[in-house]
């Protein structure tokens, strides 16, 4: 049985009038690679805000894991709000890198990895400390533990965020955006980070519109707009089917750049 | 009358020991007026209206009056409204230290906005509570930023120890008065005070200026 790593019920989100979030619900097993997309504006940002709970949904549930985050419900159907204190031992089980990193500006690189370990997740210096090597090293970016990010190339901060995040040993990881603050001949180094993870058998969810990515690497698209998810599936059949008008209205304008971008089987004899 | 150096010279010890008195109240008064201001921006930022409308009229207040007033109400004032009557010494780093925490917390207001919000947000995603946010990355940073205001902020309140002679505190003002005084000559003695803030200030800025370059180099 495969277990689950994010679990989404029943989102709901109201600005006024207008809904951000709008009954969202999806399953994300544990290894699973998914990519999110769609237009600006359709409720992307405040979804994953909402899934870390910085911005507590009108209804619904988040499940990371085993666990609920922000409110409980019993087996028994009771809910439970959460107190401050268990949602922030809960939330870096989602491993979140942000589009603008958010690095400590004030801490070293290796500070930066250690400092929610210690703090939240309660460990020894010296253990953190072993994790961030390990971590840094992986990432290829170990010489730099003693720079601060203001002395670092952005795609090597973008590791520092990332090394940040796995070392909480999250159960899934939300990219929001990975590539799109980034140098374009970064570009393609991050999305072979990426491709790497994925290989490696990390649970992710990236927001991106970089379609190659969520073609060639995601085993799964969830396409979202006005704050629903209106197709989700396998990329290749989301990408060429006709069924929803406004998901295929998206690929055609995309299409418009990327000429062959709609025929996966000259990519996959690659 | 002639300019006499020597006679500034021979106040000097007089006047240098008494400084050292200026520069204890001032150190004291600094230390506290930075954790009332820091106190005091904590306060503000939980956003509690009537708290926040009383500080604002505190505010209005010790910025809008002379300090020297503020100086005298906590020492002839005090007194008279509750009976607490503190020496002369406590009641000015008391006076002080209030005066400088509403400029401080101004201060830190002012620069609190620069701090980016994406990294609280992303500090609060890895599960730093809202208390070890301040401590941990709102606040270093902060002091980091506001540090050159800081200093000036503490040459401020080095000069505001000289209002204290006022009521009875024997600083450097003071003695090189009570040598002026005794000798019919003013100017060369309150020469000799002079030269006493000023290397104080001095060395405090120069302390600032160690304490920048050592920030510059985390940089950004």
């Amino acid at each position: 049985m495969t277990q689950t790593a994010l679990e989404a019920i029943n989102l709901i989100r109201r600005f006024g009038e207008t809904r951000a979030l709008d009954e969202v619900y999806f399953t994300i097993p544990k290894g699973q690679v998914v990519s999110l997309v769609g237009p600006s504006g359709c409720g992307k940002s405040t979804l994953l805000r909402t899934l870390l709970w910085l911005e507590p949904p009108d209804d619904g549930f988040v499940k990371v894991g085993d666990r609920y985050l922000g409110k409980d419900l019993s087996p028994e159907g009771l809910v439970r709000r959460q107190s401050g204190r268990e949602i922030d031992r809960i939330r870096p089980r989602i491993g979140m890198v942000y589009q603008s990193l958010n690095l400590w500006p004030h801490l070293t690189v290796e500070q930066n990895v250690t400092r929610p370990q210690i703090r939240v997740a309660r460990r020894r210096p010296e253990d953190a400390r072993d994790k961030a090597q390990a971590l840094l090293d992986r990432l290829q970016i170990a010489q730099l533990s003693d720079r601060y990010p203001g002395e670092i190339s952005g795609g090597q901060k973008q590791r520092v965020a990332i090394a940040r995040a796995l070392a909480m040993d999250p159960e899934i990881m939300l990219f929001d955006e990975p590539t799109s603050a980034l140098d374009p001949e970064l570009v393609g180094e991050v999305l072979s980070l990426l491709r790497e993870f994925a290989d490696g058998g990390m649970t992710m969810m990236v927001v991106t519109h970089e379609l190659a990515f969520a073609r060639d690497v995601a085993s799964r698209l969830m396409f979202m707009d006005h704050g629903r998810i209106v197709a989700d599936g396998d990329p290749n059949t989301v990408i060429s089917s006709r069924k929803n008008a406004r998901v295929a209205e998206f690929f055609d304008r995309v299409q418009a750049f990327h000429p062959d971008f709609r025929n996966p089987h000259q990519r996959r004899q690659r | 009358m002639k300019f006499d150096f020597d006679y500034v010279l021979s106040s000097l010890p007089r006047v240098s020991d008494a400084a050292m008195v200026n520069l204890r109240i001032a150190i004291l008064a600094f230390c506290l007026a930075l954790i009332g201001g820091t106190a005091l921006t904590l306060v503000r930022s939980l956003k509690i209206a009537p708290l926040n409308g009383l500080i604002a009229v505190c505010l209005s207040f010790i910025r809008g009056t002379p300090i020297l007033i503020q100086i005298f109400l906590i020492y002839y004032g005090l007194p008279a409204a509750t009976g607490l009557r503190l020496p002369p010494e406590i009641a000015g780093i008391t006076a002080i230290a209030l005066n400088s925490s509403f400029f401080i917390s101004e201060i830190m207001r002012g620069s609190l906005p620069e701090i980016d919000g994406g990294q609280i947000e992303a500090s609060t995603a890895l599960g730093l509570s809202p208390g070890v946010i301040w401590r941990k990355v709102i606040l270093p940073q902060l002091f980091r930023r506001i540090s050159p205001m800081l200093i000036n902020e503490g040459t401020v309140i080095v000069k505001g120890t000289a209002l204290l002679s006022v009521i009875t505190v024997v600083e450097a003002l003071r003695v090189s008065q009570q040598i002026g005084a005794a000798k019919f000559r003013p100017f060369e003695p309150i020469l000799a005070a002079a030269a006493m803030f000023l290397i104080i200030n001095l060395a405090l800025t120069a302390g600032g200026l160690l304490l920048e370059r050592r920030f510059a180099r985390e940089g950004r």
